[in-house]
């Protein structure tokens, strides 16, 4: 029996080893099977797209607004619900226009009195406006 | 032990590269089947010829990936299937169609690894070396073609990038620079996984079983 070049280059292991036959693995080996499968994907494929919505800007844009305009609806009902049930901290009372500008209360009500303050007393309203601005 | 006679190809190795590839240089652009990115354009706008000729000259590309992943035929066609089925109606979300090989054969991959993390998959383990050349029962040997298992267990003991580049060499006559492109490495390293593939595949089969697989 005489020894092919295989049998070399197994017997050396620099030598690049031969192929191997590996036609039996090929998918395209049966030409009639192949074309079966060729064909089963591509009726796969297309009727996989057709069974699937065209996507549209408005299609995508009311996918999207549809869950989001629940979520707001949702938290506007749970904010009515929770400013008509919870109860409400004790209302300062409102400050007039004269006490947000800065002007001290007893002046206000002087004002509306048409009441003539002392000398002492514009001094302890003005000291304690300052007193308190200071604080 | 005899073995049935190889079959004939269906189709000649050079005309599955030429249709693997996609881009080849045309010798009569009359007669040339469009670019992939031509290709895709046409699929995308529904034109059935189109998707014909994307899952033809892709199949074999696709099933190599497969095949590294599961190292089983079966699988891997299952998850061909499932894969072009599912890039070719997705055909919008492929960015760069001229790339379409690499974007289905990375999809192929996932999805084969998907498919073994399965928990159904997870009776696989390793093949014992020892069971190479064992068939299975006397049942299934005659329900199967035992050479072609046979040569499958052998492909189970090489790693995936391996199995991938001894595939589209040996089998498809993918040339290495092409095949790194594909795998995602260098063409030196694929000349070394197909050193290494050959070798482990020739010490598998054994002097005798290799006398039915040697391609002279």
């Amino acid at each position: 029996m005489t020894e092919s070049r295989d049998d070399h280059r197994d017997r050396d292991p620099l030598a690049f080893p031969a192929p191997v036959k590996l036609d039996r693995l090929d998918p395209a080996r049966d030409s009639a099977a192949f074309d079966r499968r060729v064909l089963a994907i591509a009726a796969d494929a297309l009727a996989q797209r057709t069974a699937a919505p065209q996507q549209t800007v408005l299609g995508a844009l009311g996918a999207w607004s549809a869950p989001a305009i629940a979520a707001a609806a949702a938290i506007v009902i749970a904010a009515g619900v929770a400013v008509t049930l919870l109860p409400l901290p004790a209302a300062a009372a409102p400050a007039s226009f004269a006490e947000s500008a800065g002007i001290a209360r007893p002046l206000v009500q002087w004002s509306a009195d048409n009441h003539s303050p002392t000398a002492d007393e514009l001094f302890r309203a003005v000291s304690g406006r300052l007193a308190g601005s200071a604080q | 032990m005899t073995y049935p006679a190889t079959e004939v190809d269906a189709i000649p190795r050079a005309v599955r590269l030429e249709r693997m590839t996609g881009a080849s240089a045309p010798a009569n652009p009359a007669a040339t089947e469009p670019s992939d990115a031509a290709a895709v354009a046409r699929a995308i706008a529904g034109d059935a010829t189109a998707i014909d000729l994307l899952v033809r000259r892709h199949y074999c590309g696709v099933f190599s990936a497969a095949f590294a992943v599961t190292a089983s035929t079966a699988d891997a066609e299952d998850v061909c299937h499932d894969t072009l089925v599912r890039a070719l109606s997705r055909l919008h979300e492929c960015r760069q169609p001229g790339r379409f090989a690499h974007w289905v054969a990375a999809m192929a991959r996932n999805r084969a690894r998907n498919l073994l993390a399965a928990p159904s998959m997870q009776r696989r383990s390793a093949v014992d070396p020892r069971t190479i050349a064992a068939p299975d029962s006397p049942a299934q040997t005659l329900e199967r073609d035992e050479l072609g298992a046979t040569l499958e267990r052998a492909m189970s003991l090489l790693t995936d990038a391996q199995r991938e580049v001894v595939l589209l060499h040996d089998l498809y006559e993918m040339p290495h620079d092409e095949i790194a492109g594909r795998i995602g490495t260098s063409a030196g390293m694929s000349r070394q996984h197909l050193f290494k593939a050959r070798r482990q595949l020739r010490a598998a089969l054994g002097p005798d079983l290799l006398k039915e697989y040697f391609d002279d």
